[in-house]
């Protein structure tokens, strides 16, 4: 057999010293996976179970069973998320179930909010289903998330020198 | 719109739907969805369930499906259940590449099987 010690590529070293040989002659893979620029998407059709940590924006057209904290999240209409959202910038459009804390939070007249809103600065637009306490707090402490980098947690970089075949 | 988890997004728990996602960011919990794009720098820790999946990034895990790609930057560590399987030189990946007839994708063994 293997010996486990021998498992020790390095995951994160990827894109220079291996894609840069192997792209030359063998692109297509390739070029489908180049990083995209943008808001992440929950589609409609998709269903998340769990928590959502980001620094960036999140656009959320679909459902979600779980806290998500960002910079800034988008609640589409037709969207449905259970539990806790915080951020520097709520825009809501769609139905939450749970506490929403944002520095700006706005609510627009196709959202259905139940839950207490912590609030900076707070907009409700005519038409507009709010059940649930508005708090007014100037200083709004959001997520950790804005300032999480990601990395921090060392998955990537950690998962070939520790892991095991789990599969 | 397609589902896109950016590179700033992690997930801590399951992301299921019926369409195309591409991950460029984390999610450690099960993926279920027709077509799948782990792009460069994104990582899956956990399962995969679909029917056409191109790796790129990093997984840790079970991957399940009909169409699987390797891509040039892929780096998987775990068993791979496919159908068509395409490895493209400078993918690394430690772990079994079980073939499965069409059937087994189709029906509900994926679920049970532990082997």
């Amino acid at each position: 057999m293997f010996t486990k010690t021998e498992r020790n590529y390095d995951m994160k070293s990827t894109p220079e010293t291996t894609s840069a040989a192997a792209t030359a002659s063998h692109a297509p893979a390739h070029s489908q996976a180049r990083a995209t620029k943008g808001p992440s998407v929950i589609s409609a059709e998709l269903k998340v179970v769990g928590n959502l940590i980001c620094s960036g924006d999140v656009q959320i057209d679909g459902a979600v069973e779980g806290d998500v904290e960002s910079r800034t999240v988008t609640i589409g209409e037709g969207a449905k998320v259970k539990g806790g959202t915080s951020a520097e910038t709520v825009i809501i459009s769609g139905e939450i179930n749970g506490a929403v804390r944002g520095t700006t939070v706005r609510i627009a007249r196709s959202a259905r909010v139940t839950g207490d809103v912590t609030y900076k600065a707070l907009s409700i637009e005519e038409g507009a289903v709010l059940n649930g306490n508005c708090i007014h707090d100037s200083k709004v402490e959001t997520s950790s998330a804005t300032t999480h980098k990601r990395g921090d947690s060392g998955h990537v970089a950690n998962v070939y020198t520790t892991a095991k075949a789990t599969g | 719109m397609n589902t896109v988890i950016t590179s700033d997004l992690r997930i801590i728990g399951d992301v299921v739907g019926s369409g195309s996602i591409r991950i460029d960011g984390l999610v450690e919990g099960i993926v279920r969805g027709r077509s799948l794009t782990i792009g460069e720098g994104g990582h899956v820790e956990g399962r995969i369930y679909a029917e056409t999946v191109l790796i790129n990034g990093s997984m840790r895990g079970r991957v399940v499906a009909v169409n699987v790609t390797l891509g040039s930057c892929a780096r998987v560590i775990g068993k791979v259940f496919h159908h068509v399987l395409k490895i493209e030189p400078g993918a690394v990946h430690d772990g079994l590449k079980p073939w499965r007839p069409i059937n087994f994708f189709r029906s509900g063994s994926v679920e049970t099987d532990e082997e």
